[in-house]
C-alpha cells in the first residue's frame, strides 16, 4: 500500500471515527450514570438525519448549520419525552426488561418515521461552504466535509471534557455514576439530572446523525446499523467512561475502514469479533473509570 | 418477584385434548386459518424455547435467531442440495443447531445481563455476515428460494393442510418435552438459578453447567422451529438472522407473560392475529405494537398471563 494511501485512509477513518464517537459518547454517559442500555439510541441518531432534511427541505433558504440546530433541538425534546413518561417507570427493573423497553422505542420510531417520511432513501447535499476538496499528496482528493466532520468530533469531545470534568453539573454526573444513592442523600434532584442527561446523550446522537446526513444516505434502517457498532465502542471502551469511548471510538472507526479496504467481504464482521474479543477477555471494558 | 408456577391439573389430558381440537381444525376452518396457525406453531416454539433462557433462567440471550437461521439455512441447504430423505435433513440441521448453542454458549457462559445479551447478539451477528456474504452456498442477499416440502418418511406432506399437521406434530412434541424439562429437576434448578443464583451455587450446584444446558436445550428447539420455518415458507433469507429479528420471540414472551410456560404460546396467538388485524388498515402496525409492549412493560410486567392469573387468584381470594 502506497503511503499516501495509507494517509488518506487513515483521514477518511478518523471522519467516520469522529461521527461514531458522537453517537457513543451520548450513550456511555446515559449508560454509565442512568444504568440503561438504551437499544434506541441509534434510533435518535436516524431522527437527527431526518430532522435536518425536514428542515432543511420545509425552510427554504435555512442554513446547513441552523437546520442542524433545530433537529437536534427535536431529537432532545424526543429523548426529554422518552425517560419523563416510560423510562423513569422502569430504571429499577433489570437489564433485560430496560433493553426490550428501549427496543420498542425502536419499533415505533421507525415506523412513525416510515409513515412521515416514506421508505424512500434522502440526501442531503453537502452544505455549500465546505462542498470542494483539497488535493493530498499522492493526488488523493480529501473532501473538507470529511475534515468538518473531524474538527467537530473533536470540539465536542473537548467541551464534554470540559464539562464533565470541570462544571458542577459534571461533577454530578459523575457522582452519579460512582453512587447514585449517596447523591441523593446529599439532597440532589436525581431525577432531574437524569432527564437532563438523557437529553444530552439523545442531543449528541441527533448531532451525529444530522452530521452523518450529507455522508450517508438517510434511510429507516441507518438506526439500527449504527447502534451495534455504538454498544461495541461502549463496551470496548468502558461503560460511562468518555475518554474510553473516544479510543474506542477510533479504533473500530480505522478498523472499519480499513477492514473494507484489505477484507472487504468480511469487513462487517469486525467490529463483532472485537466486542466478542473484548467482552470475553476485559468485560470492564479497556478503559473503565471505576 | 415471579409468581410461583401453578402446575396445572391433568396435562395429559389437556395434551391430548389440544391435539385433537388441533388435527381437525381443517376440517372445519378456511386455509387463510390453517396457514395462519401453522405460524403460530412455529412462533410459539421459537418463543417458548427462548422463553426456557428469559423466563426460567433469567437470561436475555438476543442472539437465539442465530440457531433459528442456521437450521433453516442448513435444511434449505439439504433438501435442495442434496438427495436425503426430509426427515434426515431435518434432524441433521436441527443438530447443528445444538452444536452451535452449545459451542457459543460455552463461550457465553461467563457473563450476566446486558452483556451477556450482547454477547449473544454479536455471535448471531457473525452467523448473520456469514450467510449475507458467502454468496456461492446461500445466495447472499438473494437467499434460497423455491424449498419444497418433501415427504417426510412415509408421511407426504406437501400441500396446506398436510404439513399443517406435521408441524403441529412436531411442536406439540417439542412443547411436550419442554414442559417436562421445565417441570424436571433439572427445570427447577433452573428456577432457582434464575431466582439467585449465588444461593444456587452454594448448594453446591455448577450453575455454569446448567446455564450452559438451559442454552443448549433452547437453541435446539429454536432449531426445530428453523427447520419447520424454511419449508413452511418455501423461502430463507439472511433477514432472518438479523439481529433485530432475535427480539421477536423476546417480545411475544413478554407480552403473553414470560414466567409461565403457557406465556409465550399465549403471546404468540397475540402477535400473528395483532399483525394480521393491524396490517389490515395500516402498514405501520410494528408502532401499534411497539406502543403496546412499552405499555406492557410499564403497567403488566407480568404479561397478559401475569395479568390474568392475578385476577383469578384475587377472585379466589374474595371468595373465601
Amino acid at each position: 500500500m502506497e503511503f499516501s494511501y495509507f494517509i488518506y485512509q487513515l483521514i477518511i477513518g478518523l471522519s467516520h471515527s469522529m461521527l461514531l464517537f458522537l453517537i457513543a459518547s451520548g450513550l456511555t454517559i446515559i449508560f454509565g450514570l442512568l444504568n440503561i442500555p438504551n437499544f434506541a439510541h441509534g434510533s435518535l441518531y436516524m431522527l437527527g438525519a431526518y430532522f435536518t432534511y425536514y428542515f432543511l427541505h420545509s425552510l427554504p433558504g435555512l442554513s446547513f448549520g441552523l437546520a442542524l440546530v433545530f433537529s437536534v433541538l427535536a431529537v432532545g425534546i424526543i429523548g426529554a419525552i422518552l425517560e419523563f413518561i416510560p423510562l423513569r417507570k422502569i430504571y429499577e427493573r433489570s437489564h433485560a426488561l430496560q433493553l426490550l423497553m428501549t427496543f420498542s422505542f425502536i419499533l415505533m420510531i421507525d415506523d412513525a418515521t416510515k409513515y412521515f417520511a416514506g421508505t424512500d432513501f434522502l440526501s442531503i447535499a453537502i452544505p455549500k461552504l465546505m462542498d470542494g476538496s483539497f488535493t493530498l499528496p499522492g493526488d488523493r482528493e480529501m473532501p473538507v466535509y470529511s475534515i468538518f466532520i473531524i474538527a467537530c468530533g473533536l470540539v465536542v469531545a473537548y467541551l464534554l471534557w470540559l464539562g464533565l470534568y470541570k462544571t458542577r453539573l459534571g461533577k454530578l454526573v459523575q457522582a452519579g455514576t460512582a453512587n447514585k444513592e449517596m447523591l441523593s442523600a446529599l439532597g440532589i434532584n436525581v431525577p432531574r439530572l437524569f432527564t437532563l442527561v438523557f437529553i444530552l446523550g439523545s442531543v449528541l446522537a441527533g448531532l451525529g446523525g444530522g452530521l452523518a446526513g450529507p455522508l450517508k444516505a438517510v434511510s429507516v434502517g441507518m438506526g439500527e446499523t449504527v447502534i451495534i457498532t455504538i454498544f461495541a465502542i461502549v463496551i470496548v471502551g468502558g461503560v460511562g467512561s468518555l475518554k474510553g469511548a473516544f479510543i474506542a471510538s477510533i479504533l473500530v472507526g480505522e478498523l472499519n475502514t480499513f477492514g473494507v479496504v484489505f477484507f472487504p467481504s468480511f469487513a462487517m464482521a469486525f467490529t463483532y469479533i472485537l466486542v466478542i474479543a473484548v467482552l470475553l477477555t476485559k468485560p470492564e471494558g479497556l478503559f473503565r473509570i471505576k | 418477584m415471579p409468581p410461583k408456577p401453578q402446575n396445572f391439573k391433568n396435562p395429559i389430558i389437556w395434551f391430548f385434548v389440544s391435539l385433537v381440537v388441533l388435527w381437525a381444525a381443517p376440517l372445519f376452518l378456511p386455509t387463510f386459518y390453517i396457514y395462519l396457525i401453522t405460524e403460530i406453531l412455529i412462533v410459539s416454539l421459537f418463543a417458548v424455547s427462548t422463553n426456557v433462557l428469559l423466563g426460567f433462567t433469567g437470561l436475555l440471550s438476543f442472539g437465539q435467531v442465530a440457531f433459528f437461521g442456521s437450521s433453516a439455512y442448513a435444511v434449505s441447504l439439504l433438501i435442495k442440495g442434496t438427495s436425503l430423505p426430509f426427515a434426515a435433513s431435518f434432524f441433521l440441521s436441527v443438530g447443528i443447531s445444538t452444536l452451535a448453542a452449545l459451542i457459543i454458549g460455552l463461550f457465553c457462559m461467563r457473563l450476566r445481563g446486558f452483556y451477556f445479551a450482547i454477547l449473544t447478539l454479536a455471535f448471531s451477528q457473525i452467523f448473520f455476515v456469514v450467510v449475507y456474504k458467502w454468496t456461492s452456498l446461500t445466495g447472499g442477499d438473494d437467499g434460497i428460494v423455491g424449498i419444497p416440502k418433501k415427504p417426510f418418511l412415509f408421511f407426504d406432506i406437501n400441500g396446506a393442510d398436510a404439513y399443517y399437521h406435521f408441524v403441529m406434530f412436531v411442536v406439540m412434541v417439542s412443547l411436550a418435552l419442554l414442559y417436562l424439562i421445565i417441570r424436571s429437576p433439572l427445570g427447577e434448578v433452573l428456577q432457582a438459578i434464575r431466582d439467585n443464583s449465588e444461593r444456587t451455587e452454594f448448594l453446591g450446584l455448577q450453575v455454569r453447567n446448567y446455564r450452559l444446558a438451559s442454552f443448549v436445550i433452547a437453541g435446539t428447539f429454536g432449531g426445530v422451529a428453523g427447520a419447520l420455518f424454511a419449508p413452511f415458507q418455501g423461502i430463507v433469507t439472511p433477514e432472518l438472522l438479523h439481529w433485530s429479528h432475535s427480539a421477536e420471540p423476546l417480545m411475544i414472551s413478554l407480552l403473553g407473560g414470560m414466567y409461565f410456560f403457557f406465556g409465550p404460546i399465549a403471546g404468540a396467538v397475540i402477535f400473528v392475529f395483532i399483525k394480521e388485524w393491524i396490517t389490515g388498515f395500516t402498514e405501520y402496525w410494528m408502532f401499534w405494537y411497539g406502543l403496546l409492549l412499552m405499555l406492557l412493560i410499564m403497567y403488566l410486567p407480568g404479561g397478559i398471563m401475569g395479568f390474568v392469573s392475578e385476577h383469578l387468584k384475587r377472585g379466589k381470594d374474595d371468595s373465601r
